[in-house]
């Protein structure tokens, strides 16, 4: 039995892809587990290529597994479905929709009526800060306002746990940072579940409640670092002495798993 | 003369365009009436404007019109229909797709000129075979790009609808089709062409009325100026349908070309 407190649990997920040439197959993730609370914003982190967007991919059920289990309050997940809202990095909208119509887009999926859905949707738009943008296509605004979108399509659903997959990593250093503040007011608003994958540490640290560590590939979970840094947080909490500790701690564990990796490619390479 | 400036700069090139087929034309007119007085080889634009009238007068343009109209139109609905139903069955399965490919590209790569005559042979010179060759002529832009289409959807989009729930039904209906819209409807720009010329051969090759038929006859009676009269209503038929298309391209995908 999990403790009744857990929004999400991963029990000893394994996950192997077969290459299409050889017979051979690769372990992606070995025994990993996981607990989630209920309005947490946990964040991913790792070296690059360790299977972090995998992993989220397998959690929204857009990818199986081969081993292991994800309960989202204590169900099965077997497939996507609006219990889960996805964040992708590219925002991925429709070019031909507007962003209205492209906020909707879950809800029509389920079969809500449009006038209905559209009326919710208002409240939305807002909430992510593109009010008055409703009429406008997708190619009339910025990247920063695209992944406002994409954010409010994942919200609109009003998904048990939201899943983001480097959502900020295509906008410039400024809009990134904006974004990373905002994105804390709305979850204050909404508190929702988080589950947020980042290459960047110190975007992990700033919107987290812990940060989960991957290892290199095949990837377990090698630490989770309690962010305790008191909430609400401004920007200006990444000066602080706290702030920096923390960033060192996280950069120094997946450094060492870079150079682990890095050996053992190098072992690999000479037989 | 500073408004006369500020006109032409805001409007240079419709202007430029403009001027240029008025020059051409003018020219045309004077080495037709000062230089070659022979209308066996040239016949100007005045010329054909009278022999225009004459045919007009007649009832001659209305029955040629209106015969080339109804094979093309005939022949192209048929194609874009059979065109984008091949284009999707060969988007959506494999199996459909390796065993039309062989027929689809010996077809295509066969020229309209060298099939006329043997539809003509096997429907007789009346609408029947006009209609094959239109058809012939219209169906493969139509089928490639209906075909390109689907098969180049975004993979993104795809994986974002699918994220959402949506069910395969629903990413064909919401995504792929829209999605190859533009193209599609690039396709049914191209094969305008390729139908006209599909009309005006079938005609060439044995037929009561048409353009074609009014171009062959009159050229064989050394009667230029009429056979002039059909070549500028098929610039005039083509070039209209041509542009009414790329008008509702923009119209039904302005995002078109902005997509990433």
């Amino acid at each position: 039995m999990e403790t009744p407190a857990s929004k999400l649990v991963v029990r000893n997920l394994r996950k192997a892809f077969r290459s299409q040439r050889s017979e051979e197959s690769v372990q992606v993730f070995e025994d990993i587990s996981l607990e989630v609370h209920p309005s947490e914003f946990i964040s991913l982190v790792g070296p690059s290529g360790c299977g972090k967007t995998t992993f989220l991919r397998i959690l929204d059920g857009l990818i199986s597994h081969d081993d292991g289990e994800i309960l989202l309050d204590g169900k099965t997940v077997i497939k996507p479905g609006p219990d889960k809202g996805f964040v992708f990095q590219d925002s991925s909208l429709l070019p031909w929709r507007t962003v209205m119509d492209n906020v909707i887009l879950g809800l029509e999926l389920q079969g809500v009526d449009t006038r209905e859905a559209r009326r919710k949707a208002g409240g939305y738009i807002s909430l992510v800060g593109l009010a008055g943008f409703e009429n406008h296509y997708p190619h009339e605004l910025s990247g920063g306002m695209q992944q406002r979108v994409n954010l409010a399509r994942a919200l609109i659903v009003d998904p048990q746990v939201l899943l983001m997959d480097e959502p900020f990593a295509s906008l410039d250093a400024q809009t990134r940072e904006i974004m990373q503040a905002e994105l804390l007011k709305m979850w204050n608003q909404t508190r929702k579940t988080v589950i947020f994958v980042t290459h960047q540490i110190e975007e992990a640290i700033f919107l987290s409640d812990r940060v989960v560590v991957f290892s290199a590939r095949p990837a377990t979970i090698r630490e989770i670092v309690k962010v305790s840094i008191p909430r609400p947080r401004s920007l200006s909490v990444k000066r602080t002495k706290e702030f920096l500790d923390l960033a060192d701690r996280v950069w120094s564990i997946i450094q060492d798993e870079v150079l682990k990796s890095m050996g053992r490619e190098r072992e690999e390479g000479m037989r | 003369m500073g408004w006369l400036r500020q006109i032409y700069r805001a409007n240079e090139k419709k202007v430029d365009a403009v001027a240029s087929v008025i020059l051409g034309i003018v020219a045309w007119d004077i080495v037709d009436g000062l230089f070659i007085d022979n209308p066996l080889i040239l016949v100007g634009p005045s010329r054909i404007a009278e022999a225009f009238m004459n045919l007009l007068a007649r009832g001659e343009i209305a029955r040629h019109v209106y015969a080339t109209f109804v094979e093309f139109i005939l022949g192209y609905l048929v194609g874009v229909v059979i065109g984008i139903g091949l284009g999707v069955l060969m988007a959506l399965s494999r199996t459909a797709k390796d065993i039309l490919n062989p027929w689809v590209t010996i077809s295509y790569n066969a020229p309209i000129i060298l099939l006329a005559p043997l539809f003509i042979t096997a429907l007789g010179v009346g609408i029947a075979s006009k209609i094959a060759i239109v058809f012939i002529g219209a169906v493969f832009p139509v089928l490639f790009n209906t075909y390109t289409g689907i098969t180049t959807v975004d993979r993104r989009l795809v994986e974002a609808v699918r994220a959402f729930g949506g069910t395969g039904r629903q990413i064909f209906f919401k995504v792929t089709v829209p999605s190859a819209l533009p193209l599609l409807m690039t396709g049914l720009r191209l094969s305008v062409g390729r139908a006209i010329i599909g009309a005006i051969v079938s005609e060439f090759f044995g037929s009561r009325a048409g353009i074609g038929y009014l171009i062959s006859e009159a050229s064989e009676a050394f009667r230029t100026a009429d056979a002039f009269v059909g070549v500028v209503l098929l610039a005039i038929g083509g070039y209209t349908t041509f542009e009414l298309l790329k008008y509702a391209e923009r119209r039904i995908a302005p995002w078109y070309e902005y997509r990433v």
